[in-house]
Protein backbone atom coordinates (compact mmCIF):
# COMPACT_ATOMS: atom_id res chain seq x y z
CA UNK A 1 0.00 0.00 0.00
CA UNK A 2 1.32 3.42 -0.81
CA UNK A 3 1.90 5.79 2.13
CA UNK A 4 2.16 9.51 2.37
CA UNK A 5 4.83 11.52 4.19
CA UNK A 6 3.97 15.10 5.03
CA UNK A 7 6.77 17.40 4.02
CA UNK A 8 7.45 19.94 6.70
CA UNK A 9 10.08 22.60 6.84
CA UNK A 10 11.24 23.87 10.24
CA UNK A 11 11.02 27.45 9.08
CA UNK A 12 7.36 26.96 8.25
CA UNK A 13 6.49 26.05 11.81
CA UNK A 14 4.72 29.09 13.14
CA UNK A 15 4.69 28.97 16.87
CA UNK A 16 4.55 32.58 18.01
CA UNK A 17 7.13 31.83 20.70
CA UNK A 18 8.93 34.65 22.44
CA UNK A 19 12.65 34.67 22.94
CA UNK A 20 13.66 32.37 25.81
CA UNK A 21 16.78 32.89 27.87
CA UNK A 22 19.84 30.73 27.97
CA UNK A 23 20.53 28.37 30.86
CA UNK A 24 23.02 30.83 32.36
CA UNK A 25 20.30 33.48 32.48
CA UNK A 26 18.06 31.17 34.50
CA UNK A 27 20.95 30.50 36.85
CA UNK A 28 21.48 34.26 37.19
CA UNK A 29 17.81 34.62 38.18
CA UNK A 30 18.55 32.48 41.23
CA UNK A 31 21.11 35.02 42.58
CA UNK A 32 23.78 32.36 43.17
CA UNK A 33 25.89 34.43 45.54
CA UNK A 34 22.98 35.12 47.87
CA UNK A 35 21.93 31.49 47.52
CA UNK A 36 25.38 30.26 48.65
CA UNK A 37 25.23 32.33 51.84
CA UNK A 38 21.70 31.08 52.50
CA UNK A 39 22.79 27.46 52.05
CA UNK A 40 25.78 27.96 54.32
CA UNK A 41 23.74 29.48 57.16
CA UNK A 42 21.11 26.77 56.75
CA UNK A 43 23.82 24.12 56.95
CA UNK A 44 25.09 25.63 60.20
CA UNK A 45 21.55 25.60 61.59
CA UNK A 46 21.28 21.96 60.61
CA UNK A 47 24.60 21.02 62.23
CA UNK A 48 23.91 22.92 65.46
CA UNK A 49 20.47 21.43 65.90
CA UNK A 50 20.28 18.69 68.53
CA UNK A 51 19.91 15.27 67.01
CA UNK A 52 21.05 13.55 63.88
CA UNK A 53 19.99 13.56 60.29
CA UNK A 54 20.77 11.07 57.58
CA UNK A 55 23.11 12.63 55.01
CA UNK A 56 20.61 11.94 52.22
CA UNK A 57 17.91 13.86 54.08
CA UNK A 58 20.40 16.57 54.95
CA UNK A 59 21.32 16.96 51.31
CA UNK A 60 17.66 17.05 50.27
CA UNK A 61 16.88 19.68 52.89
CA UNK A 62 19.78 21.88 51.82
CA UNK A 63 18.83 21.47 48.17
CA UNK A 64 15.24 22.51 48.85
CA UNK A 65 16.40 25.49 50.89
CA UNK A 66 18.79 26.52 48.11
CA UNK A 67 16.10 26.22 45.44
CA UNK A 68 13.61 28.09 47.62
CA UNK A 69 16.10 30.90 48.14
CA UNK A 70 16.81 31.01 44.42
CA UNK A 71 13.10 31.09 43.66
CA UNK A 72 12.73 34.14 45.91
CA UNK A 73 15.47 35.81 43.90
CA UNK A 74 13.75 35.02 40.61
CA UNK A 75 10.44 36.40 41.84
CA UNK A 76 12.22 39.49 43.11
CA UNK A 77 13.85 40.01 39.73
CA UNK A 78 10.48 39.65 38.02
CA UNK A 79 8.82 42.26 40.20
CA UNK A 80 11.76 44.68 40.29
CA UNK A 81 12.58 44.49 36.56
CA UNK A 82 11.56 48.13 36.13
CA UNK A 83 13.87 49.52 38.81
CA UNK A 84 16.63 47.02 37.99
CA UNK A 85 16.81 48.58 34.54
CA UNK A 86 17.44 52.00 36.07
CA UNK A 87 20.11 51.03 38.59
CA UNK A 88 23.68 50.49 37.38
CA UNK A 89 24.23 47.65 39.88
CA UNK A 90 21.32 45.63 38.52
CA UNK A 91 21.03 46.68 34.87
CA UNK A 92 22.91 43.59 33.71
CA UNK A 93 20.33 41.19 35.17
CA UNK A 94 18.58 38.93 32.64
CA UNK A 95 15.26 40.80 32.41
CA UNK A 96 16.52 44.39 32.13
CA UNK A 97 19.12 43.14 29.66
CA UNK A 98 16.35 41.68 27.50
CA UNK A 99 17.68 38.12 27.76
CA UNK A 100 14.23 36.78 28.61
CA UNK A 101 10.70 38.06 29.00
CA UNK A 102 9.61 38.92 32.54
CA UNK A 103 6.94 36.24 32.51
CA UNK A 104 9.63 33.56 32.26
CA UNK A 105 11.10 34.68 35.58
CA UNK A 106 7.67 34.69 37.21
CA UNK A 107 6.89 31.17 36.01
CA UNK A 108 10.36 29.95 36.91
CA UNK A 109 10.23 31.46 40.40
CA UNK A 110 6.70 30.23 41.10
CA UNK A 111 7.38 26.67 40.00
CA UNK A 112 10.59 26.50 42.02
CA UNK A 113 8.94 28.02 45.11
CA UNK A 114 6.04 25.60 45.13
CA UNK A 115 8.25 22.65 44.19
CA UNK A 116 10.89 23.29 46.84
CA UNK A 117 8.37 23.78 49.65
CA UNK A 118 6.35 20.69 48.71
CA UNK A 119 9.46 18.55 48.28
CA UNK A 120 10.82 19.68 51.64
CA UNK A 121 7.49 18.91 53.29
CA UNK A 122 7.02 15.49 51.74
CA UNK A 123 10.59 14.27 52.11
CA UNK A 124 11.72 15.95 55.35
CA UNK A 125 9.06 17.52 57.55
CA UNK A 126 6.30 20.09 57.30
CA UNK A 127 7.69 22.47 59.91
CA UNK A 128 10.78 23.06 57.79
CA UNK A 129 8.56 23.35 54.71
CA UNK A 130 6.34 25.87 56.47
CA UNK A 131 9.33 27.98 57.47
CA UNK A 132 10.73 27.86 53.93
CA UNK A 133 7.37 28.79 52.46
CA UNK A 134 7.00 31.59 54.97
CA UNK A 135 10.47 32.87 54.07
CA UNK A 136 9.61 32.98 50.37
CA UNK A 137 6.25 34.66 50.98
CA UNK A 138 7.82 37.12 53.40
CA UNK A 139 10.61 38.06 51.02
CA UNK A 140 8.39 38.40 47.97
CA UNK A 141 5.16 39.87 49.29
CA UNK A 142 6.34 41.72 52.40
CA UNK A 143 9.73 43.01 51.28
CA UNK A 144 9.73 43.10 47.49
CA UNK A 145 6.15 44.05 46.74
CA UNK A 146 5.28 46.09 49.84
CA UNK A 147 8.13 47.47 51.95
CA UNK A 148 10.94 48.05 49.47
CA UNK A 149 9.28 50.92 47.60
CA UNK A 150 7.42 52.39 50.56
CA UNK A 151 9.58 52.81 53.63
CA UNK A 152 13.15 53.51 54.66
CA UNK A 153 12.81 50.66 57.17
CA UNK A 154 12.41 48.22 54.28
CA UNK A 155 15.69 46.48 54.90
CA UNK A 156 15.20 46.31 58.67
CA UNK A 157 11.87 44.50 58.45
CA UNK A 158 12.39 42.78 55.13
CA UNK A 159 15.85 41.60 56.11
CA UNK A 160 14.22 38.99 58.33
CA UNK A 161 13.76 36.89 55.22
CA UNK A 162 17.51 36.39 54.98
CA UNK A 163 17.65 35.39 58.64
CA UNK A 164 15.25 32.47 58.42
CA UNK A 165 17.47 29.87 56.67
CA UNK A 166 19.30 28.70 59.83
CA UNK A 167 15.89 28.17 61.44
CA UNK A 168 14.79 26.15 58.41
CA UNK A 169 17.93 24.02 58.66
CA UNK A 170 17.33 23.56 62.39
CA UNK A 171 13.71 22.57 61.80
CA UNK A 172 14.79 20.06 59.16
CA UNK A 173 16.58 18.12 61.92
CA UNK A 174 14.33 18.66 64.92
CA UNK A 175 10.95 19.39 63.34
CA UNK A 176 10.62 22.44 65.57
CA UNK A 177 12.11 25.81 66.45
CA UNK A 178 13.89 26.70 69.67
CA UNK A 179 15.53 29.61 71.46
CA UNK A 180 18.89 28.69 69.95
CA UNK A 181 17.54 28.73 66.41
CA UNK A 182 15.94 32.10 67.13
CA UNK A 183 19.35 33.37 68.28
CA UNK A 184 20.85 32.28 64.97
CA UNK A 185 18.03 34.18 63.29
CA UNK A 186 18.68 37.27 65.44
CA UNK A 187 22.36 37.50 64.52
CA UNK A 188 21.56 37.75 60.82
CA UNK A 189 18.54 39.97 61.46
CA UNK A 190 20.61 42.58 63.33
CA UNK A 191 23.50 42.22 60.88
CA UNK A 192 21.37 42.94 57.80
CA UNK A 193 20.73 46.71 58.24
CA UNK A 194 24.38 47.82 58.71
CA UNK A 195 25.39 45.47 55.88
CA UNK A 196 22.87 46.85 53.40
CA UNK A 197 23.09 50.47 54.50
CA UNK A 198 26.85 50.41 53.91
CA UNK A 199 26.06 49.37 50.33
CA UNK A 200 23.24 51.89 50.06
CA UNK A 201 25.54 54.71 51.17
CA UNK A 202 27.84 54.39 48.20
CA UNK A 203 25.02 53.45 45.83
CA UNK A 204 22.63 56.13 47.03
CA UNK A 205 22.48 57.85 43.64
CA UNK A 206 21.32 54.59 42.07
CA UNK A 207 18.56 54.15 44.64
CA UNK A 208 17.54 57.78 44.28
CA UNK A 209 17.25 57.41 40.51
CA UNK A 210 15.05 54.36 40.97
CA UNK A 211 12.97 56.13 43.66
CA UNK A 212 13.66 53.46 46.26
CA UNK A 213 13.36 54.95 49.75
CA UNK A 214 16.57 53.57 51.19
CA UNK A 215 17.71 55.38 54.31
CA UNK A 216 20.51 57.41 52.64
CA UNK A 217 17.95 58.69 50.13
CA UNK A 218 15.20 59.60 52.59
CA UNK A 219 17.15 60.65 55.66
CA UNK A 220 20.57 61.46 54.26
CA UNK A 221 24.04 59.98 54.76
CA UNK A 222 24.59 61.37 58.27
CA UNK A 223 21.52 59.67 59.73
CA UNK A 224 22.42 56.46 57.90
CA UNK A 225 25.95 56.44 59.32
CA UNK A 226 24.56 56.92 62.82
CA UNK A 227 22.11 54.08 62.32
CA UNK A 228 24.92 51.80 61.07
CA UNK A 229 26.90 52.60 64.21
CA UNK A 230 23.91 51.98 66.51
CA UNK A 231 23.03 48.68 64.89
CA UNK A 232 26.67 47.59 65.20
CA UNK A 233 26.51 48.31 68.93
CA UNK A 234 23.54 45.94 69.14
CA UNK A 235 25.06 43.36 66.79
CA UNK A 236 28.17 42.63 68.83
CA UNK A 237 26.38 41.62 72.08
CA UNK A 238 23.82 39.69 70.00
CA UNK A 239 26.62 37.74 68.40
CA UNK A 240 27.76 36.58 71.84
CA UNK A 241 24.38 35.07 72.73
CA UNK A 242 25.28 31.60 71.37
CA UNK A 243 28.03 31.42 73.98
CA UNK A 244 25.66 32.64 76.73
CA UNK A 245 23.09 29.95 75.98
CA UNK A 246 25.68 27.21 75.64
CA UNK A 247 25.17 26.77 71.93
CA UNK A 248 28.80 27.79 71.28
CA UNK A 249 32.09 27.52 73.10
CA UNK A 250 35.15 29.59 73.89
CA UNK A 251 36.53 29.63 70.37
CA UNK A 252 33.34 31.21 69.11
CA UNK A 253 33.32 33.76 71.94
CA UNK A 254 36.84 34.91 71.13
CA UNK A 255 36.05 35.05 67.40
CA UNK A 256 32.84 36.99 67.98
CA UNK A 257 34.62 39.50 70.19
CA UNK A 258 37.57 40.03 67.85
CA UNK A 259 35.47 40.19 64.70
CA UNK A 260 32.91 42.32 66.49
CA UNK A 261 35.66 44.72 67.50
CA UNK A 262 36.78 45.00 63.91
CA UNK A 263 33.20 45.55 62.79
CA UNK A 264 32.82 48.32 65.35
CA UNK A 265 36.04 49.96 64.20
CA UNK A 266 34.93 49.98 60.56
CA UNK A 267 31.44 51.15 61.51
CA UNK A 268 33.01 53.97 63.53
CA UNK A 269 35.05 55.00 60.51
CA UNK A 270 31.85 55.18 58.49
CA UNK A 271 30.12 57.12 61.28
CA UNK A 272 32.99 59.56 61.71
CA UNK A 273 34.65 59.58 58.27
CA UNK A 274 38.38 60.16 58.21
CA UNK A 275 39.23 63.36 56.39
CA UNK A 276 42.15 61.98 54.42
CA UNK A 277 40.25 58.97 53.10
CA UNK A 278 38.43 59.31 49.81
CA UNK A 279 34.69 58.61 49.92
CA UNK A 280 33.33 55.91 49.64
CA UNK A 281 36.31 53.75 50.69
CA UNK A 282 35.09 53.23 54.27
CA UNK A 283 31.59 52.23 53.18
CA UNK A 284 32.92 49.70 50.69
CA UNK A 285 35.32 48.31 53.27
CA UNK A 286 32.53 47.91 55.82
CA UNK A 287 30.25 46.25 53.26
CA UNK A 288 32.90 43.73 52.23
CA UNK A 289 33.94 43.06 55.81
CA UNK A 290 30.32 42.51 56.88
CA UNK A 291 30.07 39.59 54.47
CA UNK A 292 33.29 38.09 55.81
CA UNK A 293 32.12 38.74 59.39
CA UNK A 294 28.92 36.73 59.04
CA UNK A 295 30.70 33.95 57.22
CA UNK A 296 33.39 33.82 59.93
CA UNK A 297 30.92 33.64 62.83
CA UNK A 298 28.93 30.86 61.24
CA UNK A 299 32.07 29.01 60.14
CA UNK A 300 33.39 28.98 63.69
CA UNK A 301 30.02 27.77 64.97
CA UNK A 302 30.22 24.97 62.43
CA UNK A 303 33.79 24.02 63.30
CA UNK A 304 33.04 23.97 67.01
CA UNK A 305 30.09 21.67 66.58
CA UNK A 306 31.52 19.33 63.95
CA UNK A 307 32.68 16.89 66.59
CA UNK A 308 29.21 16.72 68.10
CA UNK A 309 27.42 16.27 64.79
CA UNK A 310 26.97 12.67 63.71
CA UNK A 311 25.71 11.50 60.39
CA UNK A 312 23.77 8.26 60.65
CA UNK A 313 25.18 6.15 57.88
CA UNK A 314 23.61 2.91 59.04
CA UNK B 1 6.07 3.67 -3.44
CA UNK B 2 5.95 6.46 -0.89
CA UNK B 3 4.60 9.72 -2.14
CA UNK B 4 5.57 13.06 -0.68
CA UNK B 5 2.49 15.22 -0.41
CA UNK B 6 2.27 18.94 0.24
CA UNK B 7 0.71 20.06 3.47
CA UNK B 8 -2.97 20.77 3.03
CA UNK B 9 -3.83 24.03 4.74
CA UNK B 10 -7.41 24.38 3.58
CA UNK B 11 -9.72 25.08 6.52
CA UNK B 12 -6.86 25.66 8.97
CA UNK B 13 -6.41 28.84 11.07
CA UNK B 14 -4.21 31.58 9.66
CA UNK B 15 -1.01 32.08 11.63
CA UNK B 16 0.70 34.24 9.04
CA UNK B 17 1.01 37.15 11.48
CA UNK B 18 3.19 35.13 13.87
CA UNK B 19 6.95 35.27 13.46
CA UNK B 20 8.56 31.91 12.70
CA UNK B 21 11.11 30.63 15.21
CA UNK B 22 14.69 31.16 14.11
CA UNK B 23 17.57 28.79 14.73
CA UNK B 24 18.75 30.57 17.86
CA UNK B 25 15.30 30.49 19.44
CA UNK B 26 14.88 26.86 18.47
CA UNK B 27 18.25 26.06 20.03
CA UNK B 28 17.38 27.87 23.27
CA UNK B 29 14.03 26.16 23.33
CA UNK B 30 15.69 22.78 22.90
CA UNK B 31 18.24 23.47 25.64
CA UNK B 32 15.47 24.56 27.97
CA UNK B 33 13.50 21.42 27.25
CA UNK B 34 16.57 19.31 27.97
CA UNK B 35 17.15 21.21 31.24
CA UNK B 36 13.54 20.75 32.36
CA UNK B 37 13.62 17.05 31.49
CA UNK B 38 16.91 16.62 33.37
CA UNK B 39 15.55 18.34 36.45
CA UNK B 40 12.40 16.22 36.41
CA UNK B 41 14.50 13.09 36.05
CA UNK B 42 16.70 14.21 38.92
CA UNK B 43 13.59 14.79 41.06
CA UNK B 44 12.36 11.28 40.32
CA UNK B 45 15.71 9.82 41.35
CA UNK B 46 15.80 12.03 44.44
CA UNK B 47 12.36 10.86 45.58
CA UNK B 48 13.33 7.25 44.88
CA UNK B 49 16.57 7.43 46.88
CA UNK B 50 14.92 9.29 49.75
CA UNK B 51 12.07 6.78 49.93
CA UNK B 52 14.47 3.84 49.95
CA UNK B 53 16.52 5.52 52.68
CA UNK B 54 13.46 6.20 54.81
CA UNK B 55 12.19 2.64 54.36
CA UNK B 56 15.55 1.18 55.35
CA UNK B 57 15.65 3.39 58.43
CA UNK B 58 12.16 2.27 59.42
CA UNK B 59 13.14 -1.37 58.95
CA UNK B 60 16.21 -0.93 61.14
CA UNK B 61 14.16 0.79 63.84
CA UNK B 62 11.62 -2.03 63.71
CA UNK B 63 14.35 -4.65 63.98
CA UNK B 64 15.91 -2.78 66.90
CA UNK B 65 12.59 -2.57 68.76
CA UNK B 66 11.88 -6.28 68.14
CA UNK B 67 15.32 -7.21 69.44
CA UNK B 68 14.77 -5.05 72.49
CA UNK B 69 11.40 -6.71 73.14
CA UNK B 70 12.90 -10.21 72.84
CA UNK B 71 15.77 -9.26 75.16
CA UNK B 72 13.31 -8.10 77.79
CA UNK B 73 11.40 -11.39 77.44
CA UNK B 74 14.59 -13.38 77.98
CA UNK B 75 15.59 -11.26 80.97
CA UNK B 76 12.40 -11.93 82.97
CA UNK B 77 13.29 -14.37 85.79
CA UNK B 78 11.25 -17.53 86.31
CA UNK B 79 8.73 -17.28 89.21
CA UNK B 80 9.71 -19.01 92.47
CA UNK B 81 7.72 -22.07 93.50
Amino acid sequence: MQGFVWEENMSDIQTGLDEVGEVKDYIALLKPRVMSLVVFTALVGMVLAPGDIHPVFGFVALLCIAIGAGASGALNMWYDADIDAIMARTASRPIPRGAMPAGEALTFGTVLSVGSVLTLGVLINWMAAFLLGFTIVYYFFFYTMWLKRRTAQNIVIGGAAGAFPPMVGWAAVTGSVSLDSVILFLIIFIWTPPHFWALALYRSKDYERASIPMLPVTAGPEVTRRHIWLYTLVLVPTSILPFVTGLADLLYLVTALVAGGAFMLLAWRVYKPRKNIEYPADERQLFKFSIFYLFLLYAVLLIEHMLNFRFIWS
Amino acid sequence: MTQVAKKNTVGMDDYSDIEPMNRKQASHRHKRSVAIASILGFLVILFYITTITRLSENIKKKQASLKKASDITVAVPAPKK
